[in-house]
């Protein structure tokens, strides 16, 4: 049986560096379909979709709001060819009355040991249109190693420099966040993989450099400290979301190759302040997040917001104006407020404002999203930043012995087009 | 059996979207011939559905099961607060209005109440 696996593109937020890394989703939804399945996957942000690509049945795995118009656009082309299309993934679950319009049928919560009963159903005829179970989670421990076979690795390369590669160690989070709809979609319960099915996991990845994707590393200290130990062996350099800021698991993180960290900079405090300095104090980088737009925020507030990231030490920051994504708090305030005026899920990017701010207009709130990003990177370009960070990762893997040198072969490719190099040619 | 509706103070499960496990906080009194029926948000220990995103269909599930009639109902959503010096999370009350089109709750529309107003309707 030939299964089509297709991750939809999306248009990336302009005026930003554009860096495509391997999809995680899509890998590890694969690894839960049976041995039988013969999977050809496609990443349509490097790849180009063959809509005449002989298959069985056809999977659209999505993870971003702004990919759902893409998604279903192409649910629509393979459906006219004939072929049946499911859909997964975690923004089907937050768009899944809209998305069920253009599928046969769609799957919603985790996949693991589920995908017998789906194909079985497909085989016979009888593919419901909705499969549920949003809050019948498998168990944990079923979570295997993702199928990584699948990419092209070559695609996910920037002039020879592989990128990093996706893993996760945990899901569901105990936190309700106001902008988030994780504790929604993988439950409010932490529910930590075992330190041993984690570390068999990373044994198999080739790849020394890794994004450790979970929400939240930040939920259980125990666990938390036992797999940054059992991690040391394996000599990763890894980023992550927020771990404990506790001096044992700093240390520990650390010798576990923490590499940088996103951390949410929410105020001008002397606690953020502080913080960013443990983590610099045990050699990990730091990339502050910053959330603009909440209604407690006026013109000022994000004005010396912006100025307190210039005067404290971050490696980078990522600004985002507030998306309010379905099933988050976000979302419901705003509803029942009648506050937001753009419903295009395209437009739910982080990047845009589509809703009225409490303190001042859209259009403001979008200038200053652009003064932020021009302000941080003013004397010192994104590139540059990340190049630094880069240098520090590559001085590590020297000392640890797992440098692995850019492949010069692909020197000249981007994310598998060709590198296009403004060469001045006047004879002046 | 015909419900005290003085003493409806209880944590209701319902079925939120695609039938999941949800849970509110639930208050039903009876003043001048009308129903008031005050939902709470509970966050964490809500494991599905918020109360906005349920609103119709939760409405009606109360309606069916204390048998009030859909068009007796002054109906209240609360949103406690969270001890959060975030001003996003403060106490909220709104007044929400339905149309009823087929014996089923649509088009909801939220209006945010005062003190002084959840004062009158809750007393």
């Amino acid at each position: 049986m030939k299964f089509k696996l297709i991750y939809p593109k999306w248009n990336k937020l302009p005026g930003q560096t554009t860096f495509n890394l391997p999809p995680h989703g899509p890998v590890v939804f694969a690894a839960t379909l049976p041995e039988y399945v013969e999977v050809s996957f496609t990443d349509e942000n490097v790849d180009v979709i063959d809509f005449d690509e002989d298959c069985d049945f056809v999977g659209i795995s999505m993870m971003l709001s702004t990919q759902v118009k893409r998604g279903w656009e192409i649910a629509t082309k393979f459906r006219e060819n004939g072929k049946q299309v499911i859909f997964g993934g975690i923004s089907t679950m937050l768009h899944a009355e809209e998305t069920m319009q253009y599928a046969d049928s769609i799957f919603l919560g985790e996949a693991e040991g589920r995908m017998e009963e789906v194909l079985s159903d497909w085989r016979t005829g009888k593919l419901k249109k909705v499969y549920n179970f949003m809050t019948d989670h498998p168990s944990i421990e079923l979570v295997g190693p993702a199928r990584r076979d699948l990419y092209k690795r070559d695609l996910y390369n920037h002039k020879g420099v592989q990128m990093v590669d996706l893993f996760h160690a945990s899901r569901g989070c105990r936190f309700s966040c106001y902008p988030c709809a994780v504790s929604y979609l993988g439950g409010r319960k932490f529910r930590p993989r075992p330190v041993h099915k984690a570390i068999e996991e990373l044994e198999t990845i080739e790849n020394n450099r890794l994004f450790i994707v979970d929400n939240s590393l930040a939920q259980d200290k125990k666990w938390e400290e036992d797999l940054f130990r059992a991690m040391i062996p394996l000599k990763k350099q890894w980023i992550s979301h927020t771990i404990d800021d506790d001096p044992k698991i700093l240390d520990l993180a650390a010798q576990a190759g923490a590499w940088y960290v996103y951390q949410a900079v929410f105020d001008t405090s002397d606690y953020i302040k502080e913080r960013i300095k443990r983590y610099h104090d045990y050699g990990i980088g730091v990339e502050g997040t910053i959330l603009l737009g909440l209604d407690n925020q006026t013109e000022d507030d994000i004005l010396r917001l912006i100025d307190f990231l210039l005067e404290i030490d971050l490696d980078l920051a990522e600004f985002t104006v507030l998306s309010p994504f379905p099933h988050t708090k976000a979302y419901d305030d705003l509803v029942r407020q009648n506050r937001i005026f753009d419903h295009d899920w395209n437009h739910y990017n982080a990047g845009q404002v589509v809703y009225h701010p409490k303190n001042m207009t859209a259009e403001r709130l979008q200038e200053l999203y652009d003064y932020a990003w021009e302000s941080f990177y003013k004397d010192e370009s994104q590139e540059e930043k990340m190049f630094k960070l880069f240098t520090k990762v590559m001085l590590r893997e020297m000392e640890n012995g797992t440098y692995i040198p850019r492949n010069r072969n692909l020197a000249n490719k981007t994310f598998g087009k060709d590198v296009v190099r403004n060469i001045n040619n006047s004879d002046n | 059996m015909q419900t005290s509706f003085n003493n409806i103070d209880e944590i209701f499960e319902f079925k939120g979207l695609w039938d999941i496990h949800s849970k509110c906080g639930l208050k039903i009194h009876k003043k001048d011939n009308k129903y008031i029926v005050l939902v709470s948000e509970l966050y964490q220990d809500n494991p599905g559905t918020s109360v906005t995103q349920a609103s119709c269909s939760l409405a009606k599930q109360i309606c069916d099961a204390f048998q009030i009639p859909m068009n007796e109902i002054i109906y209240i959503e609360h949103n406690p607060g969270m001890n959060s010096k975030l001003s996003f999370y403060n106490e909220e009350f709104y007044m929400v209005e339905f149309e009823i089109l087929e014996n089923e709750f649509v088009n909801p529309k939220w209006t945010q109440l005062s003190k002084e107003q959840i004062n009158f309707f809750l007393t």
